[in-house]
């Protein structure tokens, strides 16, 4: 049998991957921010992801969720950045960085050095959740993983950040 | 059921705020994905300064269209007459997509005497090299402190290099009139994150300034044209 009749190579339009960049780029931007530990590099990380993903665009399988899939190649390229950059993790430096608010209280400082220190996993799938608002199957699919992964990788962070929170707290 | 927690959800907004002003630039990703020479990560930059000279067509103002009849296969007039520096960077190409006015913008990078110099030309017809200009210089319309960024006019044209910073440049004409500039985004296989504006105006109007705002309508740079300038090379 011929493979290629087995594929359901579908393709992806340009118009659907602008909508998908000019709707959600705030987003994309924060995400990939978030990762590659600054918003220069978080810029380029959108900019080489969608490339890849025009150039990709006819492989695209419409059997799988256009955002996912472009949710990966975001997060993918925010990765390369981060290693782009050498050495220690700026994520870690820009998370663990000096509080330049002046409000700014103890408690945020705990969860950047505490979010810098999560497994990997559990940082990305905190940043699809609460950056873009990602459901736990989108975020699954974006870094080829299941749900129930997802759910157990946010629920580590969770309980992680709060245990911060809670002894932030009972410091003050 | 999709748990948030809020005093997460708070602490995280403050790390990373969203910046909702930003839009992107879908026109430089439609541009570099059809580039052939788009930098690649793994690319050292010596190596990509490197890069044998290419035509990289690039989608400048809206999503690429078919190309017209310009002497693309023919060379650019702006290389070809041997008086223009050699390219150091690929050469890019924005072609104008209506088919009733057809012109192609090309540019690149050139070393002069050790300074970096953005070279551009404009040939505003399917005609060969007919009525085509250009320039090279150092300063881009944007760029801070600086009193005479580089542009060319000719034929009723006027194009230049600005910052990534213009979102906006608007032509004065002798008779107060304005006319709004197209912009289009160099690729990134340029090497230089600039880009570029297209004034068309009357051939018999005067243009007596360019003027370069950003997002917000501020102005941020302004080349005032000498009477009479006819394909002028700034610099």
């Amino acid at each position: 049998m011929n493979s290629r009749k087995r594929r359901a190579v579908s393709g992806a339009s340009l118009i659907d991957l602008e909508s998908a960049y000019r709707g959600r780029y705030p987003d994309l931007l924060r995400v990939a921010t978030a990762i590659a530990g600054s918003v220069e590099s978080g810029r380029d990380a959108v900019h080489d992801a969608f490339v890849d993903l025009i150039r990709a665009r006819r492989s695209y399988r419409k059997n799988g969720h256009l955002e996912a899939w472009a949710w990966a190649a975001v997060v993918n390229a925010a990765r390369k950045q981060t290693r782009r950059r050498d050495s220690l993790p700026l994520l870690e430096e820009a998370l663990g960085g000096p509080s330049t608010s002046e409000g700014e209280n103890d408690r945020h400082g705990a969860v950047r050095a505490a979010i810098a220190r999560l497994p990997e996993r559990q940082r990305l799938a905190l940043f699809l959740r609460y950056y873009a608002d990602l459901d736990y199957a989108t975020i699954a699919e974006a870094l080829g993983t299941a749900p129930g992964t997802v759910a157990a990788a946010l629920h580590a962070a969770h309980e992680t950040l709060r245990q911060t929170l809670q002894e932030v707290e009972s410091n003050d | 059921m999709t748990e948030r927690d809020r005093s997460i959800a708070d602490s995280l907004d403050e790390l990373f705020p969203r910046r909702d002003e930003e839009q992107g630039d879908w026109d430089g990703v439609v541009a570099d994905a059809h580039s052939g020479r788009y930098p690649r990560p793994s690319l050292a930059p010596t190596r990509r300064r490197r890069a044998v000279l290419a035509l990289a067509v690039v989608a400048a103002l809206t999503v690429l269209t078919v190309v017209p009849a310009l002497a693309v296969s023919k060379g650019w007039w702006f290389l070809r007459d041997g008086l223009a520096p050699k390219p150091t960077s690929p050469v890019v190409v924005a072609i104008n997509p209506q088919p009733a006015g057809p012109w192609a913008l090309i540019a690149y990078l050139a070393d002069s005497n050790g300074r970096t110099e953005i070279c551009y030309s404009l040939t505003p017809s399917s005609e060969g090299s007919s009525g085509a200009f250009g320039a090279c210089g150092p300063g881009a319309l944007g760029e801070p402190n600086l009193s005479s960024p580089t542009f060319a006019t000719g034929g009723g044209f006027a194009i230049g290099p600005t910052t990534l910073d213009v979102s906006v440049v608007v032509a004065e004409l002798g008779d107060g009139s304005t006319v709004q500039a197209r912009m289009a985004t160099a690729p990134k296989a340029l090497g230089a994150p600039l880009r570029f504006y297209i004034v068309e105006f009357p051939a018999d109007a005067a243009l007596t300034q360019i003027v370069g705002k950003n997002s917000e309508g501020q102005v941020i740079g302004t080349i005032t044209v000498p009477d009479g300038t006819e394909m002028h090379q700034g610099s």
